[in-house]
């Protein structure tokens, strides 16, 4: 089975796409005017989108395509479950849901190489990371957890059909998660596994937001079914109970617990 | 190692672009903008002030290297003024190869440090201790935290996406 790789620069970062089987390349091509759809319509940096016309109170919400109240709920939603940790207020003004904008653009990007037909599908955005199918031989998609401060190591590996990773961490572009209003610390990186990749997205960032209170929030999303991977910040890894990686299981805690 | 101080240069004495590059990374992250260039601030903030400085500098060094056909571009770094925010004084410190800005520090933030205390010296050792000793283990994608599109050309997931 062929796999079609693509690349794309967007959102400041880069999107990979694997794609399986037939109906690959309409589905390279759909995503790839998918992504930029969603840059011109929910990007910040760009003064003229329709989310930045909007904080700026330049246009109401009804005028807006439904792609912006669709993420400004999720946006909500996701403050009131991580009890403000995630923070869409967190630049004044409007909410800012850029936090979530990645992983909600990449679950609709799956689900259109789906509808082109792919019998495997991998989007990478920059990190967060959501697959479909298989990417060969009917074997599972088999991602890895890279480790905060050491590129290219991995921290445990993954393995299924219908996966969805967001890793918050402070290394690569430094402390850009900010709670109240300053760079977070206390926890090198965080990797929520979900359902959906919009939820992982707006957790991981809110339990990096949390540092060092991060644990009880990761040990509540776990029950609800999303399992983590923390790192802390002296360096110990803790795996929550439901976490499904193949080297770190939640015996992992035990070791650093105090 | 110490910095050479022949390369380093004050901000006024920068060529336009890089000043105003300067001035628009230190505005953006004074700003409590998303710093989407501050590679190496908190990057390895268990370190001493001075320790930073020379881990920015050497995570500079790894993405300046000598391309074949080119001329070896030249590490510099400039700092900006210290300019006065609502979170303290910040001096951002940048980094640059060639023209091109390849890291970037924060210098000056007093409640920077104390919080970088939080962060036990021995992390990344006993971090490393703990990641899999099967590296080799063969993977389709990799998870982490977000890389810049400049980033991407030295991940992993883009080695992935050439195999």
């Amino acid at each position: 089975m062929t796999r079609l790789v693509h690349t794309e620069e967007v959102w400041d970062t880069v999107v990979s796409l694997h794609l399986v089987g037939p109906g690959a390349e309409d589905a390279r091509d759909a995503i790839v005017a998918w992504v930029h759809e969603v840059d011109a319509t929910l990007s910040t940096f760009r003064p003229e989108s329709p989310l930045a016309r909007w904080r700026r109170g330049e246009l109401e919400l009804d005028a807006c395509p439904p792609a912006v109240r669709e993420v400004l709920d999720l946006a909500e939603a996701a403050r009131r479950r991580t009890g403000g940790a995630f923070d869409p207020g967190w630049a004044g003004g409007r909410p800012d849901p850029t936090g979530l904008v990645k992983g909600w653009a990449a679950d609709e990007a799956v689900a259109r190489a789906l509808a082109c037909g792919v019998e495997g599908v991998q989007v990478n955005a920059g990190g967060d990371v959501r697959t479909a199918g298989s990417p060969g031989e009917g074997r599972p998609w088999r991602l890895g957890i890279e480790a905060p401060g050491l590129p290219g190591q991995l921290l445990d590996v993954v393995a299924g059909a219908e996966l969805c990773l967001a890793t918050s961490g402070i290394d690569r572009r430094g402390a850009h998660v900010y709670r109240h209003g300053r760079p977070a610390r206390g926890a090198l990186s965080v990797t929520v596994a979900a359902p959906d990749l919009a939820r992982a997205d707006a957790y991981s960032t809110a339990a990096l937001a949390l540092g060092a209170d991060a644990p009880a929030l990761l040990d509540d999303l776990d029950a609800d079914g999303f399992p983590s991977l923390l790192v802390r910040a002296d360096g110990e890894i803790v795996a929550s109970a439901g976490w499904p990686g193949l080297h770190h299981g939640p015996a992992s805690r035990m070791v650093g617990a105090p | 190692m110490t910095d050479d101080p022949g390369d380093h240069h004050t901000v006024t004495h920068l060529a336009r672009p890089h000043r105003l590059a300067v001035w628009v990374l230190a505005l953006a992250l004074c700003a409590g903008l998303r710093p989407l260039t501050a590679d190496a601030l908190g990057a390895e903030p268990s370190r001493s002030a001075a320790a930073t400085q020379l881990t920015t500098r050497d995570a500079a060094a790894t993405r300046c290297k000598k391309r074949r056909g080119h001329r070896r571009p030249r590490l510099t770094h400039v700092d900006g003024d210290i300019v006065g925010t609502r979170y303290g004084p910040v001096q951002v410190r940048v980094f640059f190869c060639g023209r091109r800005i390849v890291n970037m520090v924060a210098l000056k933030d007093p409640d920077d440090l104390e919080r970088s205390r939080q962060i036990d010296a021995d992390a990344l050792p006993k971090l490393r201790q703990q990641v899999l000793a099967a590296q080799s283990a063969r993977i389709d994608g990799v998870s982490g935290a977000t890389y810049t599109s400049a980033a991407y050309k030295q991940s992993l997931q883009s080695a992935l996406d050439l195999a």
